[in-house]
Formats: structure tokens, sequence, C-alpha cells
């Protein structure tokens, strides 16, 4: 893997966290499933961004500049709020913008632009 | 023992077709030879019986990896005084589930446990309309499980994940020997591929990384259960594969060509019961120790097994024999460990009396008794009352009705709300100087400007109307506040490398999220 690779991997989820903060300001999608399960996708994108930085051959100041963005990242979304008991929004009638979800087919999906 | 013949019965598939090689053998045979009969573990009942009826002593029994030879001593009586024309008595074997059977809660009906078949309905319906919501479980799909277990079935239940779903119908099979048939009926779980997954798992079973072995299911995994109780579950039950059947007869005509004495066809099927499993049943439940396992990623299962195997080798399995067990290890324990195991048995005894109560409050109607095979009317008196078993219920989000213009606005401004942090984050990016944002900007701007028309013309109570005009202006601001004049593509400069997407294009694209409502009539747009 290149440093490219990493840099727009951040590039990407510096989009998702953006969104994902916004969602978590709108009152169905903070307590939604869906929300829910892409904080964890995201969270989890992270942490696998550094494991895989383990394997990079770069120079060790340009490593520990993608590690700070990838822990920056990381504690903002720990910071974002989360609900106890997230419950699908749509089948409680709440949701009703049709079958899509903006957790996931929105920010975390947001990841898919990058093909290279 | 040198035995003068050997007859191989393991293709044997009902009492005739076991007796008649075995009787063909002995009718060339002197009293008093040895016959060496491999069978197969669930003809071992019926063998018993039919020596015991043709007068063979049963000298030796051993289990090989071709069957179990059963070595016998043809008997001195002369052949025609047998009794030919006698049935087999074989004794059916039934056998009592394990004590705490079905050991997992979920959303299933109980029938007689002594059936040999049980159920499961594929529960294909949005996430969040599952158990335990029983209510909301479609009513087709609600029909095929009673029918089930109106015509007979030992469990009858609905099924919807690929992971923890089929680990409690795992656990609460191997609980229950009697049980040799699984009927897998209704439509295929969309995304969750269950019906695929439980059929992978009776063919071909887990891999090292407990993932059902070609199965189409995300996340197949099976992290909560022990081997032996798959491996069991693989041995025990024979599958009825009815996927994409929705036809309440013919589930009905499954099980009860499952509990007939003689084989019965059925499809492509030869269905008969074969009684009991040979061994006791296996009493377990989900461990608990990864709950969510739809969140594992591919990368991730190494790690989690480590951590599985570092915390208990196996997820705890209780034998029958586990009351013996328990009085010995009581036996080792000091007078303040006793106390602390009391309390604890104590304390769940008490959460399940709690739970009983509750779930008897809630009691849904009784199905009627189903017909019983002859082997098990003795029994039926003593049968459990088939009850639906439900998890504790949740609270469910009261849905306010709400005028569909309304909806339609809110759902617009909910999606424009995920576009403009979409937007303002690409801004604090190289796309601030490239071509797309502008381009998505002034987009963005346009489709707020008509959404804004729109919310002027309709009718809508005065103050839902100012809400929704201040938060839409509000988002007007906040786009026009972003770049609005192009400049070079950040890709062909080479800025930007991640390939053909573009971020601040799909930023934009987020309101195309919102599909429904329809916009109303007579609004710009709509």
């Amino acid at each position: 893997m290149e440093v490219k690779y990493f840099k727009n991997q951040l590039r990407g989820y510096n989009v998702v966290l953006s969104i994902l903060t916004a969602e978590s300001e709108d009152d169905l999608c903070r307590g939604c499933i869906g929300f829910d399960g892409a904080m964890t996708k995201a969270k989890k994108g992270l942490k696998k961004l550094k494991l895989d930085l383990q394997d990079l051959t770069a120079p060790e100041e340009e490593k520990e500049s993608l590690v700070a963005h990838i822990e920056e990242l990381s504690q903002r979304l720990e910071g974002l709020p989360e609900a106890d008991a997230p419950t699908c929004m749509k089948t409680a009638g709440l949701c009703k913008i049709g079958s899509d979800c903006f957790p996931l087919d929105g920010a975390i999906a947001m990841m898919k632009q990058i093909t290279t | 023992m040198e035995a003068s013949k050997v007859v191989d019965a393991t293709a044997a598939c009902c009492q005739d077709t076991l007796a008649t090689p075995i009787k063909n053998a002995v009718a060339a045979m002197a009293a008093g030879e040895v016959l060496e009969v491999i069978i197969t573990p669930n003809f071992k009942s019926l063998f018993s019986g039919l020596a015991e009826q043709q007068g063979y002593a049963i000298l030796e029994e051993m289990e090989q990896e071709d069957g179990i030879h059963v070595t016998v001593r043809i008997s001195e009586e002369p052949q025609q005084e047998r009794k030919e024309d006698k049935p087999i008595t074989a004794k059916m074997l039934k056998v009592p589930p394990v004590a705490n059977y079905p050991t997992e809660a979920g959303c299933f009906l109980r029938g007689n446990h002594y059936s040999p078949v049980a159920v499961v309905v594929l529960l294909n319906a949005p996430y969040g309309t599952m158990p335990p919501k029983v209510e909301s479980i479609p009513p087709e799909i609600e029909k095929l499980v009673k029918v089930a277990v109106e015509t007979g079935a030992a469990l009858s239940g609905t099924l919807q994940t690929e992971n923890i779903g089929i680990e409690k119908v795992v656990c609460n099979i191997v609980g229950n020997p009697n049980i040799r048939y699984l009927v897998l009926c209704g439509t295929e779980v969309a995304g969750h591929q269950s019906g695929s997954a439980l059929r992978a798992l009776l063919v071909n079973g887990i891999n090292n990384k407990r993932t059902i072995i070609g199965s189409q299911g995300v996340t197949p995994y099976l992290f909560n259960i022990p081997l032996e109780a798959i491996e069991r579950f693989q041995k025990q039950v024979s599958l009825v594969d009815l996927v994409g059947e929705m036809d309440p007869e013919i589930i009905s005509k499954a099980v009860w060509c499952c509990y007939q004495e003689n084989p019965t066809e059925f499809k492509d099927y030869m269905l008969h019961d074969p009684g009991a499993y040979s061994e006791a049943g296996i009493s377990t439940t989900l461990t608990g120790k990864v709950e969510h396992p739809e969140e594992i990623e591919e990368w991730e299962l190494d790690d989690v097994l480590r951590k599985i195997e570092a915390g208990e080798a196996e997820p705890s399995v209780q034998p029958v024999t586990i009351k013996q067990e328990k009085k010995e290890q009581v036996k080792e324990l000091g007078e303040v460990r006793i106390r602390s195991f009391l309390s604890k048995q104590l304390q769940r005894i008490s959460e399940e009396l709690r739970d009983l109560a509750e779930l008897l409050g809630e009691e849904t109607e009784v199905p009627s008794a189903p017909p019983l095979p002859v082997e098990e009317r003795e029994v039926a008196a003593e049968s459990e009352p088939s009850t639906v078993v439900k998890e504790k219920p949740v609270e469910k989000p009261v849905a306010l009705e709400e005028a569909p213009t309304l909806v339609y606005f809110k759902s617009q401004l909910r999606g424009f709300h995920n576009v403009l942090a979409g937007l303002e984050a690409c801004d604090r990016d190289i796309c601030h100087g490239g071509r797309s944002l502008p381009l998505a900007v002034v987009s963005t701007i346009k489709k707020l400007e008509r959404l804004k028309a729109g919310l002027e013309e309709a009718t809508l109570p005065a103050e839902d109307k100012a809400n929704l005009m201040t938060r839409l202006q509000g988002y007007l601001e906040r786009a026009e506040a972003l770049p609005q004049e192009p400049g070079p593509c950040q890709k062909t400069v080479g800025t930007c490398t991640v390939g053909v997407g573009c971020f601040a294009s799909a930023s934009a694209d987020l309101v195309k999220l919102v599909k429904t409502p329809e916009p109303p009539a007579g609004i710009p747009g709509g």
C-alpha cells in the first residue's frame, strides 16, 4: 500500500465523519439502528486503517502524520452521541424517506467514491 | 469373534430394507453361527427389535467409521418357528429432551416434543420487524408457523439472521434428540440469505473461522455455540428443503410425512420417523461472546477467534449429566462458594419465573393438539401446551400521522442536512479550489430555491411552515457561503487521486436518498 491510499481513505473518512455528525443532530438518525451500524463501520474502518499503516513503508514522519490524522478522526467519531437502545426508525414508522438509509447508504457509502 | 457372514445394512431406509438382507443371510446360515451386521446409528433401535424378534443374540457392538458393527449369534431355534408375521416391535426410541428445552428463547411455537420434525420459516421482513415484536410478523408467515405445529411439529418458528438466528435453531434442536427433520420453508431472507446459510451448514458445516462454508449470507458466523453442537446438528437432522414454499398445505404435508412409521414419499424425499437420535440431547445456550456478529469484518475474524479461545476454549456445553456434575462440583466448594452458587441459582430461577409470568400474561392462541404418531400417544397427556416463546419486549417508538405535504418537506430537509454537511467537508479539503464542488453547490442552491418556492405555496399549518422555512433558509445561507466559481478539475491537475468517484458530487446526490413521499401535486418540483 502506498501513502496515497491512506490519504485518500482519510479524505473519505473526513467526509463520512462530517455527514455522521450532521446525522447525530437529526433526532431520527441519532436513535436509529442504521446510524449505530454506520458508526460501528466507521470506527472499524479507521481501526483497520491504523493496522494497515503498520505495514506501510514510508518516512517515519509521514507515518506519524497519518497516525495523528486517524486518531483525530477516531476521537471525533467517539465523541458523537449514540443511543443506548437504537431501533429501526423505518420499522417504527418515523423515517419516511423510503428504502434508503442516510447513515449507511449516504455517509458510509461515501467511501465507495474511492476506487484507486 | 470371527463372523461367518457380514451384511452391510447401512443403505437401509426403513424396517424392510433393514430386515430383508439380514434374514436372507441368516437363511443360509446354521444355528450358532455368527453374523456381523453394519448399520447406521439411526437403525440401532430398529435392529435391536429385529434381533429380539428373530432370536439373534447380540454379542458385540462396535462403532466404526462406516457405521455400527453388531455381531450376533444365530439362534438354535428352527427358523420356521420364528414369529415371521409379527411386526418388528422395535421400541421406537423416543427420549425426553434436555431439562431446559428449548434452551433458547425466540419466536417459535412448541408442539409435542416427541415429534421428529421442526419447521423453520424464513422471515423475509425489513430489519426490525422481527422477534421480539412478534405481532409484526407478516400474517402469511405466522400462518405457516401455526400450521406446522398444528400438524405435529415439535417446534415451528421463524428465522431471520444467518448467525444468531441459526445458532438459536441449532441450540433448540440438539436439545431434543427426537427431532430428526428440519423443514425449511418460506421466502429467502433478502440480504441475510439465512435459508442458504442453514442449508450450507447442514451440508458443509463450518470452517476453522467459524464461518458457514458455502453460505451466501454476509456474516454467516457461528461464534456463540460449541462445535460439538454444530456437529451434532449436522448428524441429527435431515433437511427437507422447501425454501420458496409458502403454501401451508405443502408444509403441513411435509410435517405429516416426517412422522409416519413407514417411508412416505414427499416430493424428492422418502420420509418416516426413525426414532430419536442415538445420543443424548445437548443442553447448550448462546454464550453471548459475540453479540453482534453482523458487525464483524472479515479481517477481524482471527482476532475474534483468538479472543473466544482465550476466554474459553469452547462455549460451554452442558451434557444431560450436568446435574451429576454440578453435585460433584458443589461438594468441592467451600461454604462461601456454596452460598454464592445457590444465590446465583436462586436469582436465575427468580428471573425465569418472572419471565414465565410475563409470558403467561401474553399467551397467545393455543393451537389444537396435533395428531401424534402411535408411539407418542401415551405421553400426549404429559406434553406441554404450545406457547409462543417471546423475548423481552422493547418499547416501540410512537409514529404520529402527519400530512403527506409536511412529511415531504421534512424528509427533503433531512436530505439537505446531509448534503450540506458533505459539501462543507469537501470545502475543507482539496475540493475547495476544484471544479466539482462549485458545480455541486450551485446545483444544491437551485434545488433549495425550488424547494423554498414549493414550501411557500404549500398548504401547511403556519407554525410548521415557519419552522420549515427557517431551516430551509439556514441551509440556503450555508450553501451560498460555499464556493460557486469553478476552478480546475483536481483530477486533471493530478491532486485528486481517488479514482473516478467524486466526494462533492456524491454529497450533492445525498438528497436523492429521499425517495418518498412523492412531491405533492401543484408544488414546484411536484
